[in-house]
């Protein structure tokens, strides 16, 4: 499996507020600070959805002329605005097809999400 | 006792349009433009669940799934044909499985979308995580 170039970005608050009203998820866990630490968390807490999204992003901009075919995540731990993310990904060729495996950490090295995807084609 | 069961709900026909599909883009920081033949963002399929007029929450409530009591544990997308804007997507979840296990249930959903032509466009699978907080 090679390396993909680490690709680093800050979640601010702001972009959760964006996030609820495009997805239309308004989970008062993801835009209500006050319900959030009623449940335990610091802060209002990212939607799974939008880590997905950026890790979606991620794939199509290491492979700009693919095609996404199959991507599966595991959130294992809460993002909260402020969070800084790096996110790491690895690829190789099997059977003509380009498959990878993607992880995003925190700067403490908190494992934020696992997964691995497919592209329909393979290109080099 | 058996946990497991099958239930389906149906969201209604979502009609994809472009305003939603760039506000959506640009809410994931995407930066392009979306028009009539470019493929919508591979997450879109999220909007479909969430602005529908049957959301992703009475979908919950009609599988007796506590949504302000769960986790998003696991997210999987298989894509088979692209989704474009003026597209309608039609959605079926299954509640395939419900499992008991150290003190958290774990709810195994799959969602089939199809297009105006009745073709599959891709199907959602999803694995949500209800603490057990009064398991004593």
């Amino acid at each position: 499996m090679k390396e993909l170039p680490a690709i680093n970005f800050t979640i601010a608050q702001s972009n959760l507020v964006r996030y609820a009203g495009a997805s239309g998820d308004f989970n008062e866990l993801h835009t209500v600070p006050q319900s959030a630490i009623e449940r335990g968390h610091k802060n209002v807490v990212a939607h799974g959805m939008y880590i997905m999204g950026l890790s979606s992003n991620a794939i199509m901009r290491w492979f700009p002329n693919s095609k996404l075919q199959h991507i599966k995540v595991r959130f294992h731990s809460a993002v909260y605005p402020g969070g800084k993310l790096t996110i790491n990904g690895k690829w190789t060729i099997k059977d003509a097809v380009t498959q990878g495996s993607i992880e995003i950490i925190d700067n403490d090295g908190q494992l934020k999400l696992i997964g691995n995807f497919k592209l329909n084609k393979s290109i080099v | 006792m058996d946990l497991s069961h099958t239930e389906i709900f149906h969201f209604e026909p979502f009609r994809i349009e472009e305003g939603k599909v760039n506000e959506f883009a640009k809410a994931l920081g995407i930066d392009e433009v979306f028009t009539d033949n470019t493929a919508v963002p591979p997450t879109f399929f999220t909007v479909i669940d969430y602005w529908n007029d049957r959301d992703f929450y009475q979908m919950l409530e009609e599988f007796n799934i506590p949504s302000n009591n769960v986790l998003h544990g696991e997210q999987s997308y298989e894509y088979m044909v692209d989704v474009f804007i003026g597209d309608t997507i039609s959605a079926k979840a299954t509640l395939l499985k419900t499992l008991h296990k150290n003190n958290k249930i774990f709810y195994f959903l799959e969602t089939i979308y199809t297009n105006q032509m009745k073709i599959t466009v891709a199907i959602g699978r999803a694995t949500l995580i209800e603490l057990e907080l009064d398991s004593a």
